[in-house]
């Protein structure tokens, strides 16, 4: 399977895990497929406002739709218009091998919304660089309140301490 | 900005400087991009495209400020709410003075780091994994030289009394660099007028080469784009760098400035041979410029990269004349296109070139396949990615433009694939072409 058929491939599954999902939460699990869980998808993510981003996520949400592997269809969550990915096809059993990284992806994210997939995906990409550098982690929580001011610092905070607990940072770290 | 200098120029035509970006101009490293021409040897094809990085990193600086300053003036209200509550943006006025200067310096800087023949000699950076899957790219040259040449006059920028001093991590942030400690604030937030789909790189680099090609098609109108930009909150409450319901049009022809640059000028056959042909010049020449390998020398090594311009190496190729390619770029003795296949090529297509690179095997040739290139280099093969630009419209709505623009719909492909076989003029045979 070459990339890009790895990469729709995964779109689909994500999509058949997670019911209802959008495509903030779809460009952030792959983000943490492949920085936690590592998947090789080979995406090259860059941090924006909106956490860790690489529009080639979307070209692969646009193949699997081409594909009929997924649908995309409009969806008003919470007065804003976003798009809900939903599965057509089934997750091919070349993926077992990521089984359960898809089902970890769905237990710890499952049910949040764009804005939670954003935070938790920041805290790991500052976390990823703080823990390369040797930086005092202390100040990791200010940097993502920095870059997300929309967000209170308590909640930084306790998502930080969530992420930790479920083990999803220490997964980000390993090589 | 306290105007030290005006430079003329031919999209804006006169583009200011202040004393710090003054001295970042004079600096040799800066001035190395006067010796790297934008689009490499596209001159064979157009002989008018002889303009260099120095002049559009200029440009870029001068876009990103009118992007900038039009979305401070009209969306001012929508980023100082979203700003509010970050502890060191006490002021926001001065705050506004502060990124602006970031985002210009990050513009000036964006392309210092460019090989010679700017992305034509890409394909000879080194590794960055031990996989062997991954190639620097000029971005990361590009940061490297900031940190190494430009930290001293950029941390020595006189911000406003009571901002917080700005730091070459702020600029780099904006440019891809993945230790983004301190990032955020102001100028972090509009990181999409330096690095997206609508940023001012883009922007600038299709009228600018439009314009030294001459080669129409790239041109788009450029006031109604920096007068569309906007800036709004999307879901959860993050800002989203958007166009304007008004500016739906230009955000159309935006894009398909970009196709027809892409088909007509960046990806012409004439173009497409010459890449070939520099890199394999450079393969010959790297090693007489004490290159190990024949590729450029890795980001670690900045001081060694940044001895290589366009000059060092057309005077290696100039000295060099018994290299095979080496003679073909001083003669303009291209290989000359045999045979093209369509988009994305057929099944006989396949066929054929199987049958091709069996029986040129032994001989020179070059088969161009854009799908592998397109594999090797994501960031500028496809005209238009999904939800590259959003519309906001007059209700408040984000949209993403192909679903307002049928136009952009059609430009949605899956990245170009075809195949081309291309021989020597020698060796030319009488195979019929359809390209």
């Amino acid at each position: 399977m070459d990339k890009s058929q790895l990469r729709s491939n995964v779109v689909c599954a994500v999509a058949n895990k997670i019911s209802g999902i959008g495509k903030t939460g779809m460009m952030k699990s792959m983000y943490f497929l492949q920085q936690v869980y590592k998947v090789p998808l080979g995406y090259d993510f860059d941090i924006y406002n909106y956490g860790p981003y690489d529009e080639d996520v979307l070209v692969a949400v646009d193949s699997a739709k081409r594909e009929k592997l997924i649908d995309v269809r409009p969806k008003n969550y919470n007065g804003f218009m976003g798009y809900e990915i939903v599965a057509k096809g089934d997750t091919i059993s070349e993926l077992s091998v990521y089984v359960d990284a898809l089902d970890e992806i769905s237990q710890n994210f499952g049910k949040y919304h764009a804005k939670d997939w954003e935070l938790a995906s920041t805290i790991v990409y500052l976390y990823m660089a703080y823990h390369e550098n040797g930086w005092d982690m202390e100040e990791l929580d200010e940097n993502v309140r920095r870059i997300k001011p929309h967000f209170a610092l308590q909640d930084i905070k306790a998502e930080r301490k969530r992420l930790e607990e479920i083990g999803v940072l220490c997964k980000a770290v390993v090589i | 900005m306290a105007t030290k200098k005006r430079i003329r120029d031919v999209i804006y035509g006169f583009i200011e400087l202040d004393e710090q970006e003054l001295e970042i101009i004079d600096h040799p490293i800066f001035q190395r991009l006067r010796r790297i021409r934008q689009l490499a040897f596209t001159d064979m094809l157009y002989p008018g495209a002889c303009h260099t990085r120095f002049e559009h990193s200029l440009g870029v600086m001068q876009m990103a400020t009118y992007m900038y300053n039009h979305i401070v003036e009209k969306y001012g209200d929508v980023l100082k709410c979203y700003l509010h509550g970050v502890d060191d943006v006490v002021d926001f006025e001065k705050e506004i003075v502060r990124a602006r200067k970031i985002i210009r310096l990050a513009a000036l800087l964006h392309d210092v780091g460019h090989a010679p023949f700017s992305h034509s000699g890409e394909e000879l950076m080194p590794y960055r994994n031990q996989d062997k899957d991954e190639r620097y790219e000029h971005e990361d040259y590009s940061i490297a030289a900031i940190e190494e040449y430009f930290k001293k006059i950029i941390e020595r920028s006189e911000e406003p009394k009571g901002c917080s001093k700005i730091s070459v991590n702020d600029v780099t942030s904006l440019l891809g660099k993945k230790s983004v400690r301190g990032a955020g604030g102001l100028h972090f937030s509009l990181k999409p007028i330096i690095s997206g789909q609508l940023d001012a790189d883009r922007a600038d680099y299709l009228l600018r080469d439009s314009i030294h090609t001459g080669v129409d098609y790239g041109r788009y109108d450029m006031w109604r784009l920096i007068n569309s930009v906007a800036l709004t909150n999307g879901e959860g409450g993050t800002l989203v760098f958007a166009i304007s319901y008004k500016g739906l049009q230009v955000a159309e022809s935006l894009v398909i400035a970009r196709y027809h640059m892409f088909s007509q000028v960046y990806y012409h056959k004439v173009r497409r041979i010459y890449d070939y042909h520099v890199v394999e010049a450079l393969k010959e020449v790297l090693p007489l410029l004490e290159c190990e390998g024949a590729v450029f020398p890795p980001p670690t090594q900045i001081d060694n990269y940044m001895r290589l311009d366009d000059w060092t190496v057309l005077g290696a190729i100039n000295s060099n004349l018994s290299g095979k390619h080496c003679k073909i770029l001083k003669n303009r003795q291209h290989y000359k296109l045999e045979y093209e296949s369509s988009n994305p090529p057929s099944n006989d297509d396949i066929r054929k070139f199987t049958g091709y690179e069996a029986k040129y095997k032994s001989k020179e040739h070059y088969v161009y396949n854009l799908g592998k290139i397109y594999q090797g280099d994501k960031k500028a093969k496809q005209w238009y990615k999904p939800e590259g630009i959003q519309i906001l419209e007059e209700s408040g709505m984000l949209v993403n433009l192909e679903e307002k623009s049928k136009l952009v719909t059609s430009l949605i492909d899956p990245p170009p694939s075809m195949l081309a076989l291309y021989l020597p003029r020698k060796k030319k045979t009488k195979e019929k072409s359809h390209g």
